[in-house]
C-alpha cells in the first residue's frame, strides 16, 4: 500500500511536469527571442562620454563677436555715425562667411583682424594714397602674393575665387577709378576674400614649419599666431618660437603651441617680445614693432576669443 | 694787504705732488686693465668687421663681377661658420646669423625655425640669381625675391622698415640681376 501510494504520488508529479514543461518550454523561447531582438536592436558600440569629450574639442574663438565691450562700442559708433553702412557691413559679413567657411579660418578671428587693420572701412587710404590700403591693409608685396605665388601653400585657395566670382578675379590691384570691379581692392567681396587667403598662407606656412619637425599644435592657437604674423609677418613670429625655445625650453615651446593660457602669458612679455624682435631690427623699431605687435595681439585675443576663456579686464580694457 | 692766492699756501697744490698723481694714475690703469682681463669686452671692430664684410659684397659684384663675389661669398661663409661654431657674445652671435639667414641658410642649426624658411623662400633664388646674372630672367626672380623677402618681414612699408640684412640682400642681389 504504502508503495502503492508512493507510485501514486510520484506519477502525479511526474504529470504536473509534463503539464508543466511545454509552457516551461515557451517561456525559455520567449526569454531568448526577446534576448536576440534587444541585442540586434541595440548600437553596436555604445560611445562612453570620455570619447565624446576627447574628440569633439570646443573651440576657443567666440561664436558672436566682438565679444570686447571696447570694440562693440566702437562699432555701435560706426554705425550711428554712418561711417559704417549697414550694406557694407553685411556684403563684408556674407563674402566672410563664405571665405571662413571654405578655408576653415575661425570667424570671429578674421572679422577681428578685418576690424583691428581698418575699422571695417573698405576704403581706407584711398584719399591720401598710403602704403597699405583698404580692408585688410594690403601692401603690394600682399598683392604680388596673391596675384603670383597663391598656390605656393595651398593648390586648393584659387579654387575659392572661383567659388566666389565665377572667374579667377586676378590680378587684384587697387582700381581707385573702378572701385567695384571684382578685380579691384576695394570692391568688399574681392577685399575680404585676399586678406582671407593671405592669413591663410600665414597659417599654412606656419603649419608646414611644425609639421616638418614633428611638432604637435593646437590649430586654434597657430591662428592666433597666424593673426600676428599678418601684422608684422612670419619672421616676428618664428624669432618668438626660436627665443622662447631657448629660453624655456622645448617643453614650454610645446605648452605654448598648445594652451592658451600659455599663448596669453606670453603675448603680455614684453621683455621677451622686445628681445625676439631686437634679433631682427636695430633698438628704435624692434621697440616700436613689439609694442604695436603685443597691443595688436592683445586686441585680436579681447574681440576674438570667446568671452567664456577671457579674463574680464581683457574683455572691457583695450588698448588700440 | 694779504694777497688772494699763493703758490706754496694753496693746500690743494700741495697735495697733488707728482708722485702722488703718478701713483693715482697707475693706480687706476692697473684697476681698468684687470677690468679688462676679466670681463667680456666687446669690441666693436669686430663686429663692424663682420658687417663691412657683408656690404663690401655688392662692390665685389661691380668691381670684380660674379667670380669675385663668389669667392668674397665663401670667405665671408667661412667667417661665421666660425663665428656661429663658438660665438663671443650673444650680440656677434645674432649679427652672424642675420647673415647667415639671408646668405647661407644651410648652415644655420636645424632647431632655429627660420633655417626652412629661408631654404625655401629665398635661397633656391638666389643660386638661380646667381646662375644667370644680369638676364631678364634674373630680374623676374629678384622680383620675386623681394615680395617674399618683405612679405617675411612684413614691416611698416617704409624705406627704413625692412631689417638692414634683409634690405642689404636686396641691394646686393638688385646690383647681380640689373643689366
Amino acid at each position: 500500500m504504502d508503495n502503492e501510494s508512493q507510485n501514486n504520488a510520484l506519477s502525479q508529479k511526474v504529470s504536473i511536469l509534463r503539464q508543466l514543461f511545454p509552457k516551461l518550454w515557451v517561456l525559455l523561447f520567449s526569454t531568448a527571442l526577446t534576448g536576440t531582438i534587444w541585442f540586434a536592436l541595440s548600437p553596436k558600440k555604445a560611445p562612453s562620454p570620455m570619447v565624446i569629450e576627447a574628440n569633439i574639442k570646443p573651440t576657443l574663438f567666440a561664436a558672436h563677436y566682438p565679444a570686447n565691450t571696447k570694440f562693440q562700442t566702437e562699432l555701435t559708433q560706426l554705425k550711428n555715425s554712418q561711417t559704417l553702412q549697414e550694406q557694407d557691413e553685411l556684403e563684408i559679413h556674407k563674402a566672410l562667411l563664405s571665405a571662413s567657411e571654405y578655408l576653415d579660418i575661425p570667424q570671429s578671428l578674421l572679422w577681428c583682424l578685418l576690424f583691428q587693420e581698418s575699422r571695417l572701412n573698405h576704403l581706407e587710404g584711398i584719399e591720401n594714397e598710403k602704403a597699405s590700403l583698404g580692408l585688410g591693409q594690403f601692401s603690394r608685396f600682399s598683392f604680388f602674393e596673391i596675384n603670383y605665388q597663391l598656390e605656393r601653400y595651398s593648390s586648393e585657395s584659387v579654387n575659392l575665387l572661383y567659388l566666389m566670382f565665377g572667374h579667377d578675379i586676378r590680378p587684384i590691384t587697387a582700381k581707385k577709378r573702378d572701385l567695384l570691379h571684382p578685380s579691384s581692392y576695394y570692391s568688399i567681396p574681392t577685399a575680404v576674400v585676399a586678406s582671407a587667403l593671405y592669413l591663410n598662407n600665414r597659417y599654412k606656412h606656419l603649419t608646414r614649419l611644425l609639421d616638418n619637425r614633428a611638432i604637435s599644435y593646437d590649430p586654434d592657437i597657430i591662428w592666433l599666431f597666424s593673426a600676428m604674423a599678418y601684422n608684422k609677418g612670419t619672421r616676428s613670429v618664428l624669432n618668438l618660437w626660436n627665443t622662447y625655445q631657448k629660453k624655456k625650453g622645448p617643453e614650454a615651446l610645446y605648452r605654448l603651441l598648445n594652451d592658451l593660457e600659455y599663448f596669453r602669458r606670453f603675448a603680455e612679455d614684453s621683455p621677451l617680445m622686445m628681445r625676439a624682435l631686437n634679433k631682427i631690427w636695430e633698438e628704435p623699431q624692434s621697440r616700436a614693432y613689439s609694442k604695436e605687435l603685443q597691443i595688436h595681439t592683445g586686441n585680436i585675443m579681447a574681440c576674438a576669443v570667446s568671452p567664456l576663456l577671457q579674463p574680464i579686464r581683457h574683455l572691457t580694457e583695450v588698448e588700440r | 694787504m694779504k694777497p688772494f692766492f699763493t703758490f706754496h699756501s694753496n693746500p690743494v697744490r700741495k697735495s697733488l705732488s707728482p708722485w702722488k698723481t703718478i701713483s693715482v694714475f697707475l693706480t687706476f690703469s692697473v684697476l681698468f686693465l684687470s677690468y679688462l682681463a676679466f670681463t667680456d669686452f666687446k669690441s666693436p671692430f669686430k663686429d663692424s668687421s663682420l658687417e663691412e664684410n657683408y656690404s663690401s659684397l655688392r662692390q665685389s659684384i661691380t668691381q670684380g663681377g660674379l667670380a669675385q663675389f663668389q669667392k668674397d661669398k665663401m670667405q665671408l661663409k667661412n667667417q661665421i661658420i666660425a663665428i656661429l661654431n663658438s660665438p663671443k657674445n650673444e650680440d656677434e652671435e645674432t649679427k652672424a646669423s642675420n647673415i647667415a639667414l639671408y646668405l647661407f641658410p644651410e648652415i644655420l642649426p636645424n632647431e632655429n625655425f627660420e633655417k626652412q624658411a629661408a631654404l625655401e623662400l629665398w635661397a633656391p633664388l638666389e643660386a638661380e640669381i646667381e646662375q644667370k646674372p644680369r638676364s631678364a630672367k634674373a630680374r623676374m626672380l629678384f622680383e620675386e625675391l623681394t615680395s617674399n623677402i618683405w612679405n617675411y618681414e612684413n614691416p611698416k612699408i617704409t624705406n627704413a622698415g625692412l631689417s638692414i640684412y634683409a634690405a642689404e640682400t636686396l641691394k646686393l642681389y638688385h646690383a647681380i640681376s640689373s643689366p
